[in-house]
């Protein structure tokens, strides 16, 4: 059975490459492209896991992820964050936000299948 | 001019009584009194450290966390004031809690950018746009459940004290409840002042 995996991300090309990658590994992708739309997105679609940007207009990742994470309905879904913020702080941070996973862009296949087998 | 009678006039029957009578005929059942219980605090709150000061903040209070960024300061401004950082072009205003407080501000210097460690000081921002405020801290927040009400607020800084409502306990460690907006305000009227 394919994974459904919510995809969510500001950029039209990381959306595109990462939906690409997520579909070629056997998933089934939805998007959204700023943390409201994922938050209403995650609640409707439910998906298996939630691969999210953090840099995003209207609301960021981290605030999408700790509403996600508190919210009965979808706190057991994983997130992934897949971002720019490569410092270590931010990847503490995003893990303290209730983050299962951290990617730094770029992201390249391996990366993201990786991710994808370790939250189950 | 008031239709509400007074306590003293004979009211007639089966007509409310005012909020304050009624508050003031309320007498508690024989052996119950008012006991403060250990409550435990289920949300996950974060706990963070400036100097001997541990503060706690909502899990929604605090935006993100960096290492120590360049500061550039504002001149005549408060020492408290450090000064403001380019968060991704946003300009932040970054407050040094334990200056404000009147604590020893000694710390390990770092150098702004260099590699971020739990004894490092750090910038933790609150809020999210015009709204957004930095202050300094010691090492990385920590995420906290399993707090209980610890009841005394006592050796609290004077300008800090208006601005904790509780003292919660974890282990041995006591944590006050940080009300940042608060305390952001008052600083900002005492500094316009």
């Amino acid at each position: 059975m394919s994974k459904k995996a919510l995809v969510v991300d500001d950029s039209p090309t990381d959306l595109a490459n990462m939906k690409t990658i997520l579909t070629d590994a056997g998933c089934l992708v939805i998007t959204a492209t700023n943390g409201r739309e994922a938050v209403a997105k995650a609640k409707a679609e439910k998906p298996q896991v939630i691969f999210l940007d953090i840099i995003m207009p209207d609301m960021d990742g981290y605030e999408a992820c700790r509403l996600l994470s508190e919210d009965p309905a979808t706190k057991g879904i994983p997130v992934v964050f897949v971002t720019s913020k490569g410092q270590k702080a931010d990847q503490v941070w995003g893990q303290m936000q209730g983050a299962k996973g951290y990617v730094v862009k770029p992201v390249t296949p391996e990366k993201l299948v990786d991710q994808l087998k370790a939250v189950g | 001019m008031s239709n509400i009678p007074s306590a003293a006039e004979p009211r007639p029957a089966g007509e409310w009584l005012s909020p304050t009578e009624a508050l003031g005929r309320f007498e508690p059942p024989q052996g119950a009194g008012l006991v403060v219980a250990e409550e435990a605090v289920e949300r996950v709150r974060y706990g963070f450290k400036v100097g001997s000061l541990s503060l706690l903040v909502g899990p929604q209070a605090g935006s993100e966390v960096g290492p120590l960024a360049p500061i550039a300061g504002i001149p005549n401004s408060p020492s408290w004031l450090l000064g403001m950082i380019n968060l991704r072009g946003n300009l932040v205003p970054v407050f040094d809690l334990a200056r404000a407080c009147g604590l020893d501000a000694s710390r390990a210097s770092a150098e702004p950018g260099g590699e971020e460690s739990a004894a490092k000081p750090m910038i933790l921002v609150f809020d999210k746009g015009e709204k957004a405020a930095g202050v300094l801290i010691d090492g990385f927040p920590r995420a906290l459940t399993g707090l209980r009400r610890a009841g005394q607020l006592t050796g609290l800084p004077e300008p800090l004290a208006r601005h904790v409502p509780a003292a919660l306990a974890a282990a041995d460690e006591v944590w006050f409840e940080f009300d940042h907006e608060s305390f952001f305000g008052a600083l900002l009227d005492s500094g316009a002042g």
